[in-house]
């Protein structure tokens, strides 16, 4: 406090002085107050009480007239921080979310005889985001994908249980209601990368890398009123593939576009059926 | 018994730490009055969170109605004269801020922090904080919790 004082009571003689080298105007061993105050004309130091005198009592003040260039400080605002305070509108950095609820049908896949196709999950059971704070996040998580792959008629899915690879028939003899759908499910863990244009609208790029946990072939039929339902289990899916989308979100709402270049049978146990296309829409995303 | 000792002891925190600011003028803002009252907040903190923090107490006021202002200001300036510290700014002849450091309560440091933001020079806002904490946190402490 005593340094803060001396430099104040230095500068204002200072400025007083102009280029005259500073003078002490005064030395006051540990005050009990120091008063500064600022009028429109002038400045005033006052000093109550000192280290020896509790009744001591010193006033430096200054006038400014019209002429004195006067260099003033103001003091700033106190930026308060309440602590304890919750903002509803504070971010993180880091955050854990479960997002992304997708439902999408085939745009095409490189196997002529596929039908359609149909694909829905959830892109990420748990996440683990990194906010930029300025637009963009990062994350990276687990999710669950499902792929469904569907057979023009009258070809159908056929399995050798010795071999376990699946090839293509054709249904029985007056067969009705005929459906031969090839089933991929997987544990995903995408790696995404999110700009956000303006409060609402987000766009998005990502790959995921699908553990295939379980696939299945199943060939459901109708002969004289009795159905036929055949499973067909053991099937040597790709255990791993990847695949690579995008999305565009309004308000959390979006379409998305993935796209599988990877193979759903192990090579020489089914057929190709890769570079599918999906499109969907998404939610949460 | 067991129970009703537990109860009374219960009783015995709640009371001393809502008391924590008794002999002070301030006292009575943090009467319950703006508890429930349109833009106030008011903030009780005690034990872990506020040890973690350096404090026993941690007790603010925050309110949006500027006709209120005249009266917190005038019973922090009555406290103040009592306070063995104090740093007070004022503007327009208003006061702006004042961090007041009380004389002790037994061990811990009592402070009463003033702040009208409606003299901000920056961007005023329509808000009057007032904060009584009490604790081992020194002013330099304290003063670096509460400013940005």
């Amino acid at each position: 406090m005593k340094k803060i004082v001396l430099l104040f009571a230095t500068m204002l003689a200072m400025s007083q002085a102009h280029a005259t080298a500073p003078d002490t105007v005064t030395v006051i061993e540990q005050p009990n107050q120091v008063i500064i105050t600022e009028t429109p004309t002038g400045s005033l130091v006052k000093v109550i009480g000192s280290k020896e005198k509790e009744d001591y009592s010193y006033t430096y003040q200054m006038q400014h007239s019209g002429n004195d260039t006067v260099h003033t400080s103001q003091s700033t605002d106190w930026e308060l921080n309440l602590p304890f305070m919750k903002s509803s509108n504070k971010e993180y950095h880091w955050s854990i979310v479960c997002s992304g609820l997708y439902f999408g049908a085939g745009l095409g896949t490189s196997y002529d005889l596929v039908n359609n196709s149909f694909n829905w999950g959830i892109l990420n059971f748990a996440s683990l985001n990194y906010n930029t704070l300025h637009g963009q996040q990062f994350s990276i998580g687990v999710g669950y994908d499902n792929k469904r792959f569907s057979l023009k008629r009258p070809n159908c899915f056929v399995m050798d249980e010795v071999t376990n690879i699946v090839g293509i028939d054709s249904y029985p003899e007056g067969t009705a209601d005929r459906s031969s759908v090839l089933s991929v499910r997987a544990i995903q863990f995408p790696l995404q990368f999110q700009q956000f244009l303006g409060k609402k609208f987000h766009f998005t790029l990502g790959g995921t890398m699908n553990w295939n946990v379980y696939a299945k072939c199943n060939t459901h039929y109708k002969v004289n009123k009795t159905h036929y339902d055949v499973s067909y289990r053991g099937i040597k899916q790709n255990k791993l593939t990847f695949d690579v989308y995008g999305a565009l979100s309004y308000n959390r709402i979006g379409i998305y576009c993935r796209y599988s270049p990877c193979d759903m049978f192990k090579k020489g146990y089914g057929p190709e059926i890769k570079n599918t296309w999906m499109l969907g829409v998404a939610i949460a995303l | 018994m067991k129970r009703i000792t537990t109860i009374m002891m219960i009783c015995m925190l709640f009371a001393s730490t809502a008391m924590a600011q008794v002999g002070l003028n301030i006292n009575r803002l943090f009467d319950g009055r703006y508890k429930k009252a349109a833009g106030a907040t008011e903030i009780i903190v005690t034990g872990v969170q506020a040890r973690e923090i350096g404090l026993t107490v941690y007790h603010s006021l925050s309110l949006t109605d500027k006709n209120q202002a005249e009266l917190v200001e005038g019973l922090v300036v009555k406290d103040g004269v009592q306070a063995v510290d104090k740093e007070v700014e004022y503007r327009n002849g208003q006061l702006y801020y004042g961090f007041y450091t009380m004389k002790k309560s037994k061990r811990d440091n009592r402070y009463i922090f003033y702040l009208n933001q409606n003299l901000a020079r920056k961007s005023p806002k329509n808000i009057v904080t007032l904060i009584y904490m009490e604790g081992l946190a020194s002013p330099d402490e304290i003063k670096k919790l509460i400013r940005k």
